[in-house]
């Protein structure tokens, strides 16, 4: 039988990065040697090819594969850089009924005697029925959350929901942390986030302008080196791979910054 | 990926006028006829059509013991069916004459309509016509039994009568799909599809699609997909006043846009056709 894991990439609320995680995971895990396999399941507002850089080659969309207008593999956009990763983009002109979560269970499962060790799917905002379309395959959830309270208050909603659904231990991802901003207790720490959620944390990214730049560029910034931001989701990898990778210390940069910690003391 | 080429050589353009001389209508009102259009082949001249056009307003304001039509992509001789059957001949003839070498080659039917009893030399008249004008006839309708029988032995095809719908229509040339006109932005997730020529007053932004049977044309910029000549169609051409499409599409070609961003903006008009197997990008 398959053993690929599926993990759904989930928020609830928008705009917390959700497609930008999917994308630097799979990106990171492919990188590692994985065989990684990407489900855009926001049918109609598909962004996940365009931070990929792959919207140019779409032929054949998921609706597509599951109105049998064509097969899964004629479907597939394989990455152009990484040939071990492929994207399943979602369609731009449908919405989210044109998919049940039948149809994504039978997919998933065709993916997975495909041989793809990771499927990520990337969830679209919501708790409708993209979201029950997005989690219907899943075996593990990721939640990814940014530290201020709305999206918290809606990550909380959806452990609630998963549970709800036999999705159970979801692990977090804090996006978008400015340690500055937690250090002078105008941000929510992740220790703030962990203790409302009571999660497992999976990650914690920082804030990056990399982030943008390569989000437009449609480079994933896990393929970057020097950025703070692609460290963190390489580390997110790893622990997804089961390494017990310690959490990134975020320091403030710069001369300032080291000149601050070194008067006040503070490590 | 697009070949972009700088700018076609003279010949070249000229080798590919035909596919530049689109012939679309007015844009804010579709017509139904476009002009000759993929598959439509008129059996007569369009110069041809012209003319008679002329010649039956003349023929008609002159005499009401003969009408001409044009019909089934030749001549309809409407033959007066209760003047006397020489002076229907006479005025015949006096009109044929006037333009004497004019109907070479053209067919036509001839109507006689409810005239009664077979008129001397209705067997001969075909060939009479044939061997005076070119002028070869096809069919000949008559609404009494006799005649047609005499017909019959002549070897034509014989109608009791005419459609009316035929009758009263001009040169019958099978016409395109009208062209599909839009005014305004083609949005992201929104397709617009035609059978026939599509025309989009505004700009297609990415995630858009257009699919059309014709040619596409894209008075803006273009950076979504556009499908020309869906149904196979090699020959469709898709332009737009700034091609920066995300990904084209031709019959069963598709091209894709350069990776890294793409080219400088043209400062002129696009065209992309194929050429070959490829779809090729020309300035205008």
């Amino acid at each position: 039988m398959a053993t690929g894991r599926v993990i759904v990439v989930t928020s609830g609320k928008g705009g917390v990065g959700k497609t930008t995680t999917t994308a630097n995971l799979g990106m990171a895990l492919a990188t590692m040697g994985e065989k990684v396999a990407l489900i855009d399941a926001d049918i109609g507002l598909r962004n996940l090819d365009l931070i990929l850089g792959l919207e140019n080659r779409i032929v054949y969309d998921i609706v597509d594969v599951v109105e049998k207008r064509c097969k899964l593999r004629q479907a597939l956009i394989k990455d152009k850089r990484m040939p071990n990763l492929v994207l399943l983009p979602a369609a731009q002109t449908r919405d989210k009924s044109a998919v049940t979560p039948e149809q994504m269970k039978e997919l998933i499962a065709d993916l997975q005697s495909d041989g793809f060790g990771f499927i990520l799917i990337d969830c679209p905002a919501g708790i409708e029925q993209g979201f029950r379309n997005a989690t219907a395959g899943a075996t593990e959830a990721v939640i990814v959350t940014n530290p201020e309270v709305s999206a918290v208050r809606d990550a909380d909603r959806i452990v609630g929901l998963l549970e709800a659904a036999e999705l159970r231990n979801p692990s977090l991802i804090v996006n978008r942390l400015r340690p500055h901003l937690v250090k002078n207790e105008t941000m929510m720490s992740v220790e703030d986030v962990q203790e409302i959620l009571n999660i497992k944390l999976l990650g914690i990214v920082p804030d990056d302008e990399a982030i943008i730049n390569s989000s437009n560029r449609g480079e994933p910034v896990s393929l970057h080196e020097a950025a703070k931001s692609g460290q963190a989701y390489r580390n997110i990898a790893r622990r997804l791979r089961g390494e017990d990778v310690p959490f990134l210390q975020f320091d403030e940069g710069g001369l300032m910054g080291r000149l601050r910690r070194f008067l006040t003391g503070v490590r | 990926m697009f070949k972009r080429q700088r700018k076609a050589p003279r010949s070249v353009t000229v080798e590919h006028a035909p596919d530049e001389a689109l012939s679309v209508p007015a844009l804010s009102e579709p017509a139904v006829e476009s002009g000759p259009a993929v598959g439509a082949e008129p059996a007569v001249e369009p110069v041809v059509v012209a003319a008679v056009a002329e010649v039956v307003a003349a023929a008609e304001q002159a005499t009401s013991l003969l009408r001409l039509k044009g019909w089934r992509g030749g001549l309809l001789l409407h033959l007066d069916a209760d003047a006397p059957w020489d002076d229907v001949l006479a005025a015949l003839y006096d009109k044929l004459d006037a333009v004497r070498d004019f109907w070479a080659g053209a067919t036509c039917t001839l109507d006689l309509g409810m005239r009664a009893g077979c008129p001397d030399g209705l067997g001969l008249l075909p060939a009479q016509l044939e061997e005076r004008y070119g002028l070869t006839v096809v069919a000949v309708a008559a609404a009494h039994p006799e005649v047609r029988e005499a017909i019959g032995v002549a070897g034509l095809e014989a109608l009791a009568e005419l459609e009316p719908a035929v009758v009263r229509s001009e040169p019958e040339v099978p016409s395109p799909p009208v062209p599909k006109y839009v005014k305004g932005t083609v949005r992201s997730g929104q397709v617009l599809e035609a059978d026939g020529h599509l025309i989009i007053m505004g700009d297609v932004n990415a995630g858009a699609e257009l699919r059309a049977g014709g040619d596409i044309m894209v008075f803006g910029t273009l950076r979504g997909m556009a499908h020309a000549g869906a149904a196979g169609e090699r020959g469709a051409v898709i332009v737009a006043l700034n091609l920066r499409p995300t990904q084209l599409r031709i019959a069963d070609l598709i091209a894709r846009a350069p990776d890294g961003g793409q080219p400088p903006l043209s400062k002129h008009p696009e065209r992309a056709e194929v050429r070959g197997q490829e779809i090729h990008i020309l300035s205008m």
